[in-house]
């Protein structure tokens, strides 16, 4: 998904760099005639969207090519892209925009809603009524609008064990590209830990702090969320998923547990939902989350 | 959640051809991934407590070990160390040359059982203890700092174990029937007091005029040293042997194009080679060749054509390996219990693949083809399985392995031994606990990830460590 994304922005561009050059080059022969070029062709053009273009190393002559390659593998970061005098290759650049525009992307895009009707969840939304205002008032994103806070309180079990949320945050793309595999992880760990879970539900809109509010209204002794981390240039499908004791308005930041970084080149999402659901028991075990659980 | 740093007491002891030693190490373990990170635990620092002196290893006619002054040897070390058997937490007795045959390994085990505290254990084998050997002398740590790739020779009484580092890791290990003690000579009377059955291949192969109770000659010792020498500059560039030497090649030939770019010796006989200065008329002092066998190296190519760094320790490196480097730990997040812990001496069977099968059945029968091989071996009291794992990590992935491991364990393992299962990625947690409700609890197995083994390898699991439940792990090449 991630991939044939990037590929439809560079093709895009492309086509503009084109659509833009409408006067085909001309091009000098080596009889001294001009030619000119028909068609383009694409087929000797590197595809720089795959994941093994980020592997490679640019710079012509390596002094050490096997210790080059092993920094090059120690790190996600854009190292050893070399350079065209002492600006960026245009490659890398075309490559930099397309992983930018994926992040803004990920920003602005929704999760699907067949995608949270597979999984189960309970639809609800913030207070937020779109995403400009996701961006700007955050405050709105942490407490549930009117009609969700009905119907949460109509469907959810109360008093659960456990409340899990689910929610978009600043990445739609990491909750789709995450959540089916962590999930079933979290609640098979939850099962063997012997530990009991409400209705799950996801928030349209959501900022860390609805967890709170959900939670509070349920009167759930312990809740998680899932949410969609601020995407970066390196992946825009990490997540985060924070966890509280005694969830309710007005709790501490501190009092929350977090584990990040969870996506398919960081902590493997199945491996965090079995570590999350030990997180969990501790959490409960010590009715304690945060910096409370290290007095 | 972050993990405070914790310290383990390490011991390490290696019994050599000629030399004992012990040393006991503090290995310092801490989180590298505080916060809000699924935790790493590293070992981060070594540092050695206390070294013992270095002993003559006390041996009976060229063959056999006085288990009980050996014993005596290590007590009166521990006791003036200042450290009781029970304060140590891991570590390894390290049998190493000649002195590994079956029958002396056995009787040393034996009478060092008491001192095998709660994770103290016995190991061998020539490629291990070259790989040990090349890390205490820092052969390891340089390829490391300086992405070279680095020979280390770790030449002593009996044998010469090579390891070749690139990078940190390991790429090569052999050992050859190459030391100074092959020969030994009686310094008073400079005559020759015994001739090794190595030894004995050289004098024969190459006609030189060596005899036991003979009066030394310089020249044909100085031409035996070349010789030995020689065939160690061809097992170094994966050249082929003279038939008649083949025997003299303990381990594994070495890979062909290993291309050094830098060379390091440990073990007695490198302090001679690094100039350590010969006392006047004192060629024998150890009563053997160890010096002349220095001195060869030093007029050899091996010296000239490749750097040559000197070691940061010569004659204690496989004891300070053993001693700090044999111990590895798990993955932080695994399944485990603990009440079936600390597990010896399992055996490894390692299960390959092209491809992820494509069911639960297809996993099942790749488990068993490999396992049927263990059938035999019950005096076993576990088996170790190590995976390889599907290139998609997916929730459904994990469930077909697990379907799939319990399926074989079912068909074909002892239902009332321990099963370890070992992966490479980090999954062992989700792994063990998607086995966990498959088996509806009843499978006796614990599940580890982040540890390399190969096939036919022998390993120990030792207790968590932290609340996290990392475990110590030992990989053995050979138990005894």
């Amino acid at each position: 998904m991630n991939e044939d994304k990037l590929r439809e922005i560079v093709q895009a561009v492309v086509a503009q760099m084109a659509a833009g050059n409408e006067k085909a080059p001309v091009v000098e022969s080596k009889s001294g005639a001009a030619v000119k070029s028909v068609s383009v062709d694409d087929r000797d053009i590197e595809d720089i969207t795959t994941e093994e273009y980020m592997k490679k190393i640019l710079v012509p002559n390596p002094k050490d090519a096997k210790a080059y390659r092993a920094f090059r593998d120690s790190t996600p970061a854009r190292i050893g892209v070399w350079r065209a005098g002492d600006r960026p290759l245009t490659e890398t650049i075309i490559r930099f925009r397309a992983d930018h525009a994926l992040a803004i992307d990920s920003v602005f895009s929704a999760v699907d809603e067949k995608f949270v009707d597979d999984l189960g969840l309970l639809k609800l939304q913030t207070k937020v009524k779109d995403k400009d205002q996701h961006l700007t008032r955050p405050d709105y994103g942490r407490e549930l609008s009117a009609d969700s806070m009905k119907l949460l309180l109509e469907k959810c079990e109360k008093k659960p064990q456990l409340q899990i949320i689910v929610s978009d945050g600043l990445s739609s793309k990491a909750i789709e590209a995450n959540m089916k595999d962590i999930l079933p992880a979290f609640m098979q760990g939850l099962k063997v830990n012997g530990i009991k879970v409400g209705t799950p539900v996801f928030v349209k809109y959501g900022r860390v702090g609805a967890m709170d509010d959900i939670g509070g209204a349920l009167g759930a002794e312990a809740a998680i969320m899932f949410v969609g981390e601020r995407p970066g240039l390196v992946t825009a499908e990490s997540m985060s998923a924070y966890m509280i004791y005694n969830p309710r308005k007005g709790a501490d930041e501190a009092e929350r547990t977090v584990v990040s970084n969870i996506h398919r080149g960081g902590t493997p999402p199945i491996e965090a939902g079995a570590h999350l659901a030990t997180l969990i028991k501790r959490i409960l075990d010590a009715k304690a989350s945060g910096i409370n659980m290290e007095k | 959640m972050s993990i405070e740093e914790f310290k383990l007491l390490s011991a390490g002891i290696d019994i050599g051809t000629t030399t004992t030693q012990l040393v006991i190490s503090e290995l310092t373990m801490k989180n590298r991934l505080p916060g809000a990170r699924i935790p790493k635990i590293e070992i981060t620092e070594k540092k050695i407590l206390y070294q013992s002196p270095i002993y003559m290893t006390p041996i009976i006619d060229h063959k056999e070990v006085n288990a009980i002054a050996l014993k005596d040897i290590i007590e009166k070390e521990y006791q003036k160390a200042g450290f009781s058997l029970t304060s140590i937490d891991t570590g390894a007795v390290i049998i190493t040359g000649e002195t590994a045959k079956k029958e002396n390994a056995e009787k040393i085990i034996h009478q060092l059982a008491e001192f095998a505290g709660d994770f103290v254990v016995a190991v061998a084998g020539p490629e291990l203890e070259s790989v040990l050997a090349g890390k205490g002398s820092g052969a390891c740590d340089y390829s490391r700092h300086h992405m070279k790739k680095v020979v280390n020779l770790d030449i002593g009484g009996g044998t010469t174990n090579i390891a070749v580092f690139y990078n940190g890791n390991v790429e090569d290990a052999t050992c050859i029937n190459v030391g100074g003690r092959l020969i030994e000579i009686d310094e008073s009377s400079e005559r020759i007091s015994y001739i090794s059955k190595p030894a004995k291949i050289f004098i024969d192969t190459f006609g030189l005029d060596i005899k036991n109770g003979a009066r030394i000659k310089l020249n044909e010792l100085e031409v035996f040293c070349d010789k030995m020498v020689e065939l160690t500059e061809q097992v170094l560039k994966g050249q082929q042997v003279l038939p008649a030497l083949q025997e003299i090649i303990m381990g594994t030939p070495l890979k062909r194009d290993n291309g050094y770019d830098c060379i390091m010796f440990s073990g007695g006989v490198a302090e001679y080679i690094y100039g350590n200065e010969v006392e006047e008329g004192r060629l024998f002092k150890y009563g053997d060749i160890g010096i002349l066998l220095a001195k060869a190296f030093n007029r050899s190519s091996l010296t000239k054509q490749i750097k040559l760094l000197v070691a940061e320790n010569t004659i204690r490196a496989t004891v300070i390996g053993a001693g700090t480097q044999s111990m590895g730990i798990s993955g932080s997040t695994v399944f485990v219990k603990p009440d079936m812990l600390p597990i010896r001496n399992i055996p490894v069977a390692k299960i390959h693949w092209n491809e992820f099968p494509k069911d639960e059945a297809g996993i099942k029968e790749n488990i068993i083809a490999v396992v049927k091989r263990y059938d035999g071996s019950l005096k076993h009291n576990a088996l170790a399985i190590s995976l390889p794992c599907p290139k998609e990590l997916s929730f459904e992935n994990i469930e077909r392995m697990a379907g799939g491991i319990y399926c074989a364990w079912q068909e074909a393992m002892d239902y009332t031994k321990p099963l370890v299962v070992i992966v490479e990625k980090d999954v062992a947690k989700v792994l063990g606990q998607t086995i966990q409700i498959r088996s509806g609890g009843e499978m006796k197995f614990i599940c580890i990830d982040s540890i390399h083994v190969n096939d036919g390898d022998y390993i120990d699991v030792g207790r968590p460590l932290s609340k996290d439940d990392v475990v110590p792990v030992i990989i053995k090449t050979l138990v005894f």
